[in-house]
């Protein structure tokens, strides 16, 4: 059993100051190592799909990273760009990973236009490390940087973020996920994903979140990026699956996995002993909290991941007009044609037909419609927090595939003429 | 000798008379030179129907010119050939030309016989003769006429006064008028877009979607709304009847068609410099009464010179008594100037004077003040109208057009989007009223300054509140589009009663 110097010695020594790519990786012979880290590592590296993992240099022994806290223009999805606060140039930051047993060190500098601090979110450490400000210490003010140092104890899926104008700095996107691999390699899981639940407020035909909504959110990320722009999860059929899902939004979000039962197998208190998995197809992730998922992912095709509050798979929407579900306005439309050209009656048979008009009426500007996405057979009418597990046989490569295709026999057939 | 003598007299008396009456007798009692004033004042014409109305001519001329939409001009040019008191006004000037005559004719001399008869006894009678001539009189015969000649000038100008004052009483009804249309139309509109609304409401009622507290709530504005453009329509009758009245319009004239929006501003309004010299100039009325100062003036020098001469009377008498001996000789009469030594006259003629005179003083405050008022107000209502057509109506098509983007994505409702209308049509709305308000300001400006103004360039007329036509449905609202003024579409008839529509029952389907 390598010693732990041994261990960060082999691993890890002088690695490239680049940001690592989320390069998959793929266990076996016949599939190719790409680790960003630049060397074979002991545990797969985790999967920030639409991110990055954050860098170290290692220095006497003691893992260094640098995080800035920053405004950052992030793009949600191509038409929405948004004026966020974030680490490193994205929000949510670089995902941190580090090993049990590493001792690590954060330098944090504040290049916001206001004092902020890191609290380390789980995280089993000495008081003055927690990041506080105010309690633990006093705030990192503008232009200013303070190191953190301590000793990681504990395995599983922890977060960062700001401990000062806590609800402000994280409303407009601080946070970030810190994910802790266990000292000894757990090497069943072959794929790892790490995915940051968030919800903002951003009014249409603005280009802020409004950090003063309490309840009432429009636009809801998996890594800062919203349906149809989240990257897809992309696995083997066979690998065992796992996803993290950090959420420090205002609102528990039930993340629903089609195709599978999987368990949740850990929180950010640690892991959930096998005995006592409970066995579901939605992760509740309660606010504040991180939920660990596994799975093995043995029945191919394009499941969908999403959260199951059905607003929360909508883009732009607004909760206070009028209803016109099976309201019938022939007669009516050219009338009011006279005084709005162009107006056309909406909803009346439902909302699908929102797609198709978004595409040919536009909206406020920095506004995405609330129903996105193409596939094979047609619409798919969604947004939000969803995105696709791709599930394929014999794949070498886990670049993103084209969409299943469907066996003879599997798929739902029109019955009749 | 002595009858040669009177019978000599009597003739060259009467052809003194004549003659004298024969003097200042023409046929236009000065009326070209009242023409002439209003001519350079407003560019019209004006004329004196003398028979029984108009000429046939005249009676032509207003009807091709009620036949075609009415402009501010026309109308002008209709009440001076038609309006019965303009036409009273002129009728003034005969009455001064007869004061004029009446001013240069000489008393009558007064002849005056009688034939007495004795009681018994001698056969023969006592008779006399007598003629008798007002002397003062033919001295102050000049003077009379003079201020005669005076009293004629003014009504000349005072005629010249009332024809622009006619002009410019019709300019502002008519605009006032135009703008109480085009405002009735525009609430109709308004009406029309809240009915629609309305009507949205009940139908999301029908299907079950809207409570009847918030039905009832869009019904009453839809109500509400048709009410004042009904009371709009008391506006417009009373705008009608007036200017009727002031052209002096028959049943059966056909009714003016008017344009059915207003001109535009002109680019630009002249700069006119030390305009209230000039409306000291120009001013009719002030002339009126600087004519009047005048003739009190003349007036009472009048009276001064001849105080000690109230009445001296010469004449010739001849008288043969009974015993048939004519005796002939002049006569003198005077009024010895003992009690009335004219000093109440003289007071009295003062006290006219210095009213007269105070009166002028007071006018030329008046009109100084009433220009530098109206070049303000044309000032002002040219800012506001401005305003209103480059800033705030541009401003309500952007929010208008902007809110049609939330409506594409369903962010807001349809009822908010017609609101999102009615705001630009209310902003419409005070636009035209501010346009009114300009060129009643403008008229008012030439009204006081005595026609100083040149007219303004002709303009098209203002966009109507709903100008593009209904495009097809989900035809792509490329953002606030700039509207030019259309073919104008007679505006559709108002629902005369609120939607009534209630929801019997809820119908389920669609679910």
């Amino acid at each position: 059993m390598a010693t732990r110097r041994e261990f960060l010695a082999s691993g890890l020594f002088g690695s490239a100051a680049a940001l690592v790519s989320s390069g998959p990786a793929i266990a076996g012979e016949t599939v190719a190592v790409r680790s960003g880290l630049g060397h074979e590592t002991r545990y797969p590296p985790v999967v920030t799909p639409n991110g990055t993992t954050l860098p170290f240099t290692v220095k006497e022994g003691v893992k260094e990273f640098h995080l800035i806290a920053e405004p950052v223009d992030w793009e949600f999805a191509p038409g929405m760009t948004v004026k966020c606060w974030g680490y490193n140039g994205r929000s949510p930051g670089p995902t941190i990973e580090a090993v049990e047993g590493d001792r690590v060190r954060f330098l944090v500098t504040n290049n916001l236009p206001e004092h902020t601090t890191i609290h380390w979110h789980g995280l089993l450490l000495p008081c003055g490390m927690d990041g506080v400000g105010g309690i633990n210490q006093p705030q990192i003010k503008p232009g200013e940087t303070y190191a953190y140092e301590f000793t990681l104890r504990q395995h599983g899926t922890q977060m960062y973020h700001p401990h000062a104008d806590e609800m402000q700095q994280m409303a407009v996107g601080m946070m970030g996920m810190f994910i802790i691999h266990p000292k000894h390699a757990d090497l069943s899981i072959d794929r790892d994903f790490a995915i940051m639940l968030h919800e903002w407020a951003v009014h249409p035909g603005t280009y802020r979140p409004d950090p003063a909504v309490m309840l009432d959110f429009n636009m809801f990320t998996f890594n800062g990026k919203i349906f149809p722009a989240i990257d897809h999860l992309v696995v083997r059929t066979g690998d065992r699956v796992r996803i993290r899902f950090g959420n420090l939004s205002m609102n528990q979000h039930p993340i629903h996995l089609h195709g599978y039962s999987f368990n949740i197998t850990g929180t950010d208190g640690g892991p959930i002993p096998v005995s006592a998995q409970w066995p579901n197809t939605t992760v509740p992730v309660p606010v504040g909290s991180t939920r660990d998922i596994e799975f093995i992912a043995n029945e191919p095709g394009d499941w969908i991941v999403h959260c199951h509050k059905a607003h929360h798979t909508m883009n732009a929407m607004a909760h206070d007009i009028p209803n016109t579900l099976g309201v019938n306005q022939s007669g009516l439309e050219e009338e009011i044609r006279r005084f709005a050209p162009g107006y056309v009656a909406m909803g009346e048979k439902g909302m699908a037909e929102m797609q198709d008009h978004a595409r040919h009426m536009p909206g406020p500007e920095n506004t995405l419609p609330m129903m996105m996405g193409e596939g094979p057979f047609g619409n798919i009418e969604m947004g939000g927090m969803l995105t696709v597990l791709k599930v394929r046989d014999g794949i070498t490569s886990y670049d993103d595939p084209d969409w299943y295709t469907y066996p003879a026999g599997t798929q739902a057939w029109r019955v009749g003429g | 000798m002595q009858r040669d003598t009177h019978r000599a007299f009597m003739p060259a008396l009467l052809v003194t008379a004549t003659l004298t009456a024969c003097a200042h007798l023409s046929t236009d009692a000065g009326f070209p030179e009242a023409q002439q004033l209003v001519e350079q004042r407003t560019g019209h014409h004006i004329v004196w129907q003398r028979e029984d109305g108009p000429s046939a001519d005249a009676e032509a001329s207003i009807g091709t010119l009620l036949s075609q939409p009415l402009t501010c001009e026309a109308s002008i040019r209709v009440a001076f050939l038609r309006s019965p008191a303009l036409q009273a006004e002129y009728e003034r000037l005969g009455i001064a030309q007869a004061d004029l005559i009446e001013a240069g004719l000489l008393d009558n001399p007064v002849v005056s016989g009688s034939a007495r008869f004795p009681d018994g006894g001698a056969s023969g009678a006592n008779v006399e003769l007598a003629v008798v001539q007002s002397f003062v009189d033919m001295l102050m015969r000049p003077a009379r006429q003079r201020i005669g000649e005076v009293e004629l000038e003014r009504t000349q100008y005072r005629v010249a006064h009332a024809a622009l004052t006619v002009a410019a009483d019709v300019q502002r009804v008519y605009y006032t008028l135009l703008a109480a249309v085009q405002i009735q139309h525009a609430l109709q509109e308004h009406a029309r877009a809240t009915a629609a609304a309305a009507e949205f409401a009940a139908r999301l009622s029908a299907a079950g979607n809207l409570d009847t507290l918030a039905l009832t709530r869009e019904q009453a504005g839809a109500a509400e709304a048709m009410l004042e453009a009904r009371r709009a329509a008391a506006t417009v009758m009373a705008a009608r009847e007036d200017l009727r009245r002031r052209l002096g319009l028959r049943p059966w004239d056909a009714e003016p068609r008017l344009p059915t929006s207003l001109p535009q501003l002109p680019a630009s309004d002249p700069t006119l410099e030390d305009l209230e010299s000039v409306a000291l100039d120009r001013r009719l009325d002030l002339q009126v009464a600087l004519r009047e100062v005048e003739i009190f003036r003349q007036s009472l020098a009048q009276a001064e010179r001849w105080r000690w001469f109230p009445l001296v009377e010469v004449g010739i008498s001849a008288e043969r008594d009974v015993d048939t001996q004519w005796v002939t000789g002049p006569t003198l009469s005077l009024a010895l100037p003992l009690f009335d030594r004219k000093q109440a006259t003289m007071r009295r003629l003062q006290s006219y004077l210095r009213e007269s005179q105070r009166r002028v003083e007071q006018l030329e405050i008046d009109i100084r003040s009433q220009v530098r008022e109206q070049e303000a107000a044309v000032r002002l209502t040219r800012e506001l109208a401005e305003g209103y057509r480059d800033v705030l109506l541009p401003l309500r098509r952007r929010a208008f057009a902007l809110t049609q983007q939330h409506y594409n994505y369903m962010l807001i409702g349809t009822i908010d989007l017609l609101i999102a209308r009615q705001q630009e049509m209310e902003s419409y709305r005070n636009y035209v009223a501010a346009v009114r308000d300009y060129w009643v300001a403008r008229g008012e400006l030439g009204r006081v300054t005595g026609g100083a103004l040149p007219p303004a360039d002709a303009t098209p007329a203002i966009p109507p509140v709903i100008t593009s036509p209904p495009a097809e449905p989900g035809t792509p609202v490329h953002g606030p589009q700039h509207r030019g003024p259309m073919e104008i579409e007679a505006p559709a008839s108002v629902p005369t009663s609120a939607p009534t529509s209630q929801p019997m029952r809820h119908d389920r389907e669609g679910e």
